[in-house]
């Protein structure tokens, strides 16, 4: 891993302030973890002084306003002084997109426009900005879409100093994703979220490695310490993960399972 | 004429490890009472023979009144080093007080004050070891965040640290995140010693002595 990324030790801490220009990957199996995920980071901000835009279908921006009603944030009073913003995802895709694919002039215009009127010159210190349209885009089949929209979102973070966060559908415990769309999306990223639960994740991998290849030692630490990572800020469970992948592909698909067994 | 500037190299004490930079955080892992004193008994006997002022911050396997014993039986004159100052010999729980045990930068500012006092009174440096011992799932992660803090603020300062972990306590999740906070990690997988490190960028490679028994190490300059 390098060291430029800090690491985080939970998600919370990471949403709660988030650096300016980070791209954040929340990896999710289950829907209720994107609407806490979502608020937690939409309220830090409103807290914060952050301006926050919200980009996702109708049914999940009902449940994040539900999630933030329920910590006491006073939706209305945030959209209505411009702190808080929402965008419908599907109208965001059709306007984003040409030839199945997302245009780049098109996307910096949007993003520009939206994040010039979210700063409301300048009332407001930061810019968060959530969405899962990448999400919907692979899960349409488009996935050299959605791929592409993360890299737009990245340079868009990095020019406005704004804290991007991603929610993604995806198995973390399918073989085929650690040389595909998990490690893609991993790699689009600067920090990613893997599971909800840091602390169980950690001690199903950590059993997982300990019963199939035994103690990190000898050769295992020499490779461990040579893997080069992936150059985002990944919690040591699922950091390790890839490593097996690439390090032990032979013993790969039974550490994961047995680490989908304990999670 | 003599150059009075001082090394910035000192001796390990490891056999295979010829010489390691000031300012080096180092990690271990072991396994029982007699792996930890093989590592630890030869590594501050270096540093009291290079008169450097030795730190012990003792834990189970080997508390204060064991580790005392173990340096004993390697000819050490304990008693003497501990009259006249240069060696420091405690129980983690007397040395770190509950109130600061895991306040990173108190402890920080702690050993920085140790080192300014050991310099000041004429000793080459510092050398420190803790044995950590005492985390629980809750309190690994602001402990490895201390971690982080001492190899960016030892980095280029007259310290010499190691820590060592029992195996036994650390999944392989935790010994990732051990190694990554970690200036390099000394591995004993036969007769000698070696120092495995991953380089980060802000260090540069230089030919700081080999690993034991034909092992090719990877070595490094002082950090900074």
């Amino acid at each position: 891993m390098r060291r430029d990324h800090p690491r985080h030790a939970s998600w919370q801490e990471l949403l709660a302030a988030p650096a300016p220009g980070s791209h954040i990957l929340q990896i999710y199996d289950n829907d209720d973890f994107v609407a806490s995920g979502v608020a937690h980071f939409a309220a830090e901000g409103l807290t914060r002084g952050d301006a926050v835009l919200l980009t996702g279908t109708e049914a999940r921006l009902r449940a994040v306003r539900r999630e933030l009603l329920a910590k006491d944030v006073d939706y209305d009073a945030a959209v209505g002084r411009g702190q808080l913003s929402t965008f419908d995802l599907r109208r965001t895709v059709a306007a984003l997109l040409r030839d199945d694919m997302p245009d780049a002039d098109r996307y910096q215009v949007l993003a520009d426009a939206a994040v010039d009127k979210a700063r409301a010159g300048g009332r407001f210190s930061g810019v968060r900005w959530w969405g899962e349209t990448p999400d919907f885009l692979h899960r349409q089949g488009n996935t050299a879409a959605a791929l592409a929209v993360e890299d737009l979102g990245s340079a868009a973070a990095r020019k406005h100093g704004a804290a991007i966060l991603c929610s993604f559908l995806c198995d973390r415990f399918d073989p085929h994703g650690y040389d595909g769309i998990l490690r893609d999306m991993c790699c689009k990223h600067s920090h990613v979220i893997p599971a909800e639960d840091y602390v169980r994740y950690r001690l199903a991998v950590n059993r997982a490695i300990a019963e199939i290849l035994g103690e990190i030692k000898g050769p295992l630490l020499q490779s461990l310490l040579s893997w080069k990572g992936l150059a985002c800020d990944l919690p040591s469970s699922q950091a390790l993960l890839f490593w097996v992948r690439e390090a032990l592909p032979d013993q790969f698909h039974s550490v994961l399972a047995r680490v989908k067994a304990y999670a | 004429m003599r150059d009075a500037t001082p090394s910035n190299l000192t001796d390990c004490g490891l056999p295979g490890i010829r010489n390691i930079p000031f300012g080096v955080h180092m990690c271990h892992f072991y396994r029982g009472r007699d792996e930890l004193a093989a590592v630890l008994v030869p590594y501050f006997a270096a540093g009291l023979r290079n008169h450097e002022r030795c730190i012990w911050i003792a834990a189970e396997p080997l508390p204060a009144a064991a580790a005392k014993l173990s340096l004993e039986r390697a000819g050490i004159d304990v008693d003497a080093a501990l009259a006249d100052g240069s060696l420091v010999l405690r129980d983690f729980s007397d040395w770190y007080g509950e109130s600061t045990s895991l306040r990173g930068i108190a402890v920080v500012d702690l050993w920085l004050a140790e080192e300014a006092r050991a310099l000041a009174d004429g000793y080459a440096g510092l050398r420190i070891s803790g044995n950590v011992t005492f985390l629980t799932p809750e309190t690994w992660p602001v402990f490895m965040e201390y971690e982080d803090m001492l190899t960016r603020t030892f980095s280029g300062r007259r310290i010499v640290t190691l820590c060592t972990y029992p195996s036994d306590g650390c999944g392989a999740a935790n010994v990732l995140d051990v190694v990554h906070r970690h200036s390099c990690t000394l591995e004993h997988p036969d007769a000698g010693w070696q120092i495995l490190t991953r380089i980060p960028a802000w260090q540069k490679e230089s030919s700081i002595g080999p690993a034991g028994q034909g092992r090719t190490a990877t070595c490094f300059a002082a950090p900074g």
